[in-house]
């Protein structure tokens, strides 16, 4: 395990002009060698809590420091830091290589040492065709590439992305997840936010769940999901009246969903319940699909705030939401 | 460790960076030259030909030099109203630098947004000497007598950029408050007032008293004045060393909210 925090923030407070508090009491840690995530929905504070810590925005109240150094010694801080934020930061009249020049000038770098650390980049984003074309030509996606990449060029010791998968496609995504890998093996110390919590499961040590302006919850992505202790059970029969009986039977204030063809239930993870239904039914019912989901991080997010990460489809109810989350297992509403 | 090699890395190079954003944002302004460049001589290049003419008999009214002829007395106005239109364009661009997000990856970077600052006013103080070369020349060609030329030029480029870039300096400090290029835009027309409250287009003993105490203080009025004298041939020293002082000091007004304007921005 890490030893030291290389990021730390505590009670950090941000009231804009005009009273909007933004956020509230965020306390957060990162050490070197790991991958730390904020999730948590749009407005809930991730992007002014990451623009506080990259030294972009002063906070109102509370304390943040990187490697030590206080968040407001912005002159030791930012050469520590790669910083990619949500908007992507690239002039649209200026060419990809020209933005590398710029780089590298900004992080006192000679412009060939940057490309010596820049053209694996270059190649593994597929961004070389590019780079002789003003950046507004390239479509949104290369330009997100475009800005992790001159991100990642400076060799920083800390990273901190704000959604920085936002826009790509599968494969691009999927590369952005092995660098950050390899940025943990590297020991670096790495924070970003995400409203993708598959995302968030698979990359990070540690999860702050940030709605409203305040953490709700932190842990490791088995903790988080250990707060909900609930699974989901997914049962498909020729009978469902009977299967609605016996579930009913075993568990008789439990609350039974209908999903199309399917009854659906949530138990805990632990539980003796599924086996008990499958004896019940054997031999009298023939059974389709039977299928139990264990909590996911979404399932969490909607157990601690009573509402989706995403924004709710027009005339679905939030209870609506949470059942059609299991059913899509997440993919629908990307 | 890590650490400790970033921290080597980080040797002063801001005369680079300086010279890279200073390159960006000529070629910027070569990219749009109807804007940057021809629109902002329209202006002056009408006031040359048409005003001079226009009011000429003005010349006659006490107080002017005597046999000089009206187009002759404005011609530095002239060359500051295509000066001072052109001024906003550092502002106009560090709005949309902010707009895109630019503006705050060079926040960031150790070397922070000085540097591209200082190189985006270079590169304006280049092209409003260009305009100051190329408005006397042409208030020449519209029959202005130039004694000395590399006087008249010397005057022309060193107090006209100058003076252009610390007005440019609002339009900056506008950008940096607001991110917003409208903004930036709607404040080009300030420069009207300020060449009325000065003696670019009338002498002193012809503006009324109270305007006439403005003018004193117009660094305007001291930049026209050294541009006539070098015209005619004569270093006024005087006007010269006021107009200095008038742009050092808007210079340091400028920069202040320029500062102002940047506090505010980390804040909100």
């Amino acid at each position: 395990m890490p030893e030291r925090s290389a990021i730390d923030a505590g009670d950090l407070l941000k009231i804009y002009p005009g009273e909007v508090t933004a956020i509230s009491g965020i306390s957060l840690s990162a050490s070197e060698g790991e991958v730390v995530g904020v999730v948590g929905p749009n407005g809930a504070g991730k992007s002014t809590t990451l623009k506080i810590l990259t030294t972009l925005l002063r906070p109102t109240g509370g304390r943040a420091s990187v490697f030590g150094f206080d968040i407001s010694d912005t002159r030791n801080i930012r050469p520590l830091l790669g910083v990619a934020l949500q908007d992507v930061g690239l002039d649209p009249l200026m060419s990809g290589n020209a933005h590398f020049e710029v780089q590298a000038a900004l992080y006192g770098i000679k412009p060939g040492a940057l490309r010596n650390i820049a053209d694996p980049l270059i190649e593994r984003f597929m961004l070389g065709s590019y780079l002789d074309r003003a950046v507004g030509t390239y479509s949104g996606g290369t330009q997100r590439k475009m800005a992790l990449a001159l991100a990642l060029c400076t060799r920083p010791p800390a990273i901190i992305f704000d959604e920085p998968t936002v826009g790509l496609d599968p494969q691009s995504r999927r590369l952005v997840w092995e660098l950050i890998e390899e940025m943990r093996l590297e020991g670096k110390v790495v924070l970003f936010s995400t409203q993708y919590m598959d995302e968030a499961e698979k990359l990070c040590d540690h999860i702050y769940v940030v709605d409203k302006g305040r953490i709700v919850a932190e842990g490791s992505p088995k903790e988080l999901k250990a707060l909900v202790g609930e699974g989901t059970l997914r049962i498909v029969v020729d009978a469902p009246a009977k299967l609605r009986a016996v579930i009913e039977g075993l568990i008789p204030d439990g609350v039974v969903e209908e999903d199309g063809e399917a009854l659906v239930i949530k138990i805990p993870v632990d539980s003796k319940v599924p086996a008990t239904i499958l004896g019940a039914l054997q031999g009298d019912v023939a059974v389709r699909e039977f299928s139990l989901t264990p909590p996911t991080l979404e399932d969490t997010f909607l157990h601690l705030t009573g509402h989706s990460l995403r924004p709710e489809p027009l005339g679905r109810s939030t209870a609506d939401m949470g059942l059609s989350m299991h059913r899509g297992g997440g993919a629908k509403w990307r | 460790m890590e650490v400790a090699a970033a921290d080597q890395r980080m040797d002063a190079k801001a005369p680079r960076a300086f010279l890279i954003m200073y390159r960006r944002a000529i070629r910027e302004a070569l990219s749009v030259p109807a804007t940057t460049i021809l629109v902002p001589l329209i202006l002056p290049i009408f006031m040359l030909t048409i005003f001079g003419r226009v009011f000429s008999s003005a010349a006659q009214l006490p107080g002017f030099p005597p046999g000089e002829d009206y187009a002759t007395y404005i011609a530095p106005a002239a060359v500051l109203v295509g000066i001072m239109l052109g001024s906003a364009t550092a502002g106009i661009s560090t709005a949309m630098e902010l707009q895109t997000g630019f503006f705050d990856r060079m926040r960031v970077s150790p070397l922070g947004t000085g540097v591209s600052m200082a190189g985006r006013r270079m590169a304006d103080w280049t092209r409003l000497a260009f305009f100051a070369v190329v408005l006397t020349f042409a208030s020449w060609v519209d029959g202005v007598p130039i004694e000395n030329w590399p006087l008249a030029i010397g005057v022309a480029v060193a107090l006209g950029a100058s003076w252009g870039v610390v007005y440019g300096g609002l339009a900056l400090a506008a950008s940096i408050r607001t991110a917003n290029a409208e903004t930036v835009q709607a404040m080009v027309p300030l420069f009207f007032p300020i060449l009325l409250m000065s003696t670019s287009l009338v002498p002193m003993r012809l503006l009324p008293e109270w305007l006439q105490t403005i003018a004193r203080y117009n660094p305007v009025s001291y930049i026209c004045d050294s541009m006539r004298s070098a015209t005619a041939g004569d270093f006024a020293a005087g006007s010269t060393w006021k107009a200095l002082v008038g742009i050092a000091v808007a210079g340091i007004l400028a920069q202040a909210l320029i500062q102002l304007a940047s506090r505010h921005r980390a804040h909100s």
